[in-house]
């Protein structure tokens, strides 16, 4: 891990230094040329012309640091693996370690996610539970409304059952007409989630 | 030989003498270039193309480090010495290159 990092802000410098690797080159050998007597603009032009490309050169050079980068990765995944298919015992350790950390990491989430960082936003949210009623093709059927009658009567499990039931208005006469969302509820269901209406007051049984 | 195999050979050849060299004394890029000139009688040239190449191949390999350091002239270049890992190396292509080129004699060197 350290040496892919080092390797990220190392590039940058690299190409730097790349630069000036080159162009020292370069100078060198006009150096050498003036010294054998050639004129200075006549050095410069000799030297460059056998220099050849120098962004060639230097996309080379990454070229080969970059080559090097992928084929010591495969080395390291074949080896890897090598090493894995020669050691079944060492392998199937392994392989039940990380599926046991990585299994009780997403469960303990699970866990925390509902109750740290997104409880439901009522009192005693862990009480709470969702009913359904389980159908052939319906895992999590909707429950008809004497059935939901005749489990209110027979209830001993919970201290309270409440119905709800989504459903849509049509809002017309001010304009274009529009599609309201809506909910149905039973009377039994502001107080036993223990919320008051933020308008109106709640339903009262005697009103049903 | 075909090319490309023909070019690998080069490389790996172009490589020991360069390791060579540098064993030699921390040198520049430069000074490698003019070194296997010198020392080889002007047989061997090597283009800048092939040499920067193969300094940072070597380099990233772990073979050469280099460092900046400044020069007779008081300029900044960045000079080679070769690693622990560099020697080895070394040391093993030149044995390899020792059996190589002595199977060569002896195949050439064949009474006909």
């Amino acid at each position: 891990m350290k040496y892919w990092l080092r390797r990220i802000l190392r590039k940058e410098r690299t190409e730097h230094e790349l630069d000036s690797e080159l162009r020292f080159h370069l100078e060198q050998r006009v150096a050498e040329l003036v010294e054998e007597g050639a004129g200075r603009e006549e050095a410069s032009r000799q030297a460059r012309m056998e220099f050849g490309g120098v962004e060639g050169i230097k996309e080379e050079c990454r070229e080969s640091r970059r080559v090097h980068l992928l084929e010591t990765f495969f080395q390291d995944v074949r080896y890897g693996l090598r090493m894995l298919r020669r050691n079944p015992g060492f392998a199937m350790v392994a392989i039940l370690t990380l599926a046991l950390g990585i299994g009780a990491n997403t469960a303990i989430f699970s866990v925390v996610n509902g109750v740290l960082l997104n409880p439901l936003p009522y009192p005693y949210p862990e009480q709470l539970i969702t009913l359904h009623e389980s159908k052939p093709n319906f895992q999590y059927g909707s429950v008809s409304y004497p059935n939901f009658r005749d489990w209110q009567k027979s209830n001993r499990a919970f201290s309270a059952i409440g119905i709800t039931r989504y459903t849509a208005f049509g809002l017309t006469g001010m304009g274009d007409a529009e599609q309201l969302n809506g909910v149905f509820i039973s009377s039994d269901l502001l107080p036993l989630l223990g919320i008051k209406p933020l308008l109106g007051r709640g339903l009262s049984r005697r009103r049903r | 030989m075909p090319v490309d195999q023909k070019s690998e050979f080069l490389k790996g050849t172009l490589d020991m003498l360069i390791l060579k060299i540098v064993m030699l004394e921390p040198i520049h890029g430069y000074g490698i270039s003019q070194r296997i000139q010198q020392i080889s009688k002007d047989v061997f040239q090597v283009q800048q193309g092939s040499l920067y190449p193969a300094l940072h191949r070597l380099e990233d390999r772990g073979w050469l480090q280099a460092e900046w350091r400044a020069t007779g002239t008081g300029r900044e270049a960045k000079f080679y010495t070769v690693t622990k890992k560099g020697r080895r190396q070394l040391e093993a292509e030149m044995r390899n290159w020792e059996q190589v080129s002595g199977a060569v004699a002896l195949i050439l060197g064949t009474a006909e």
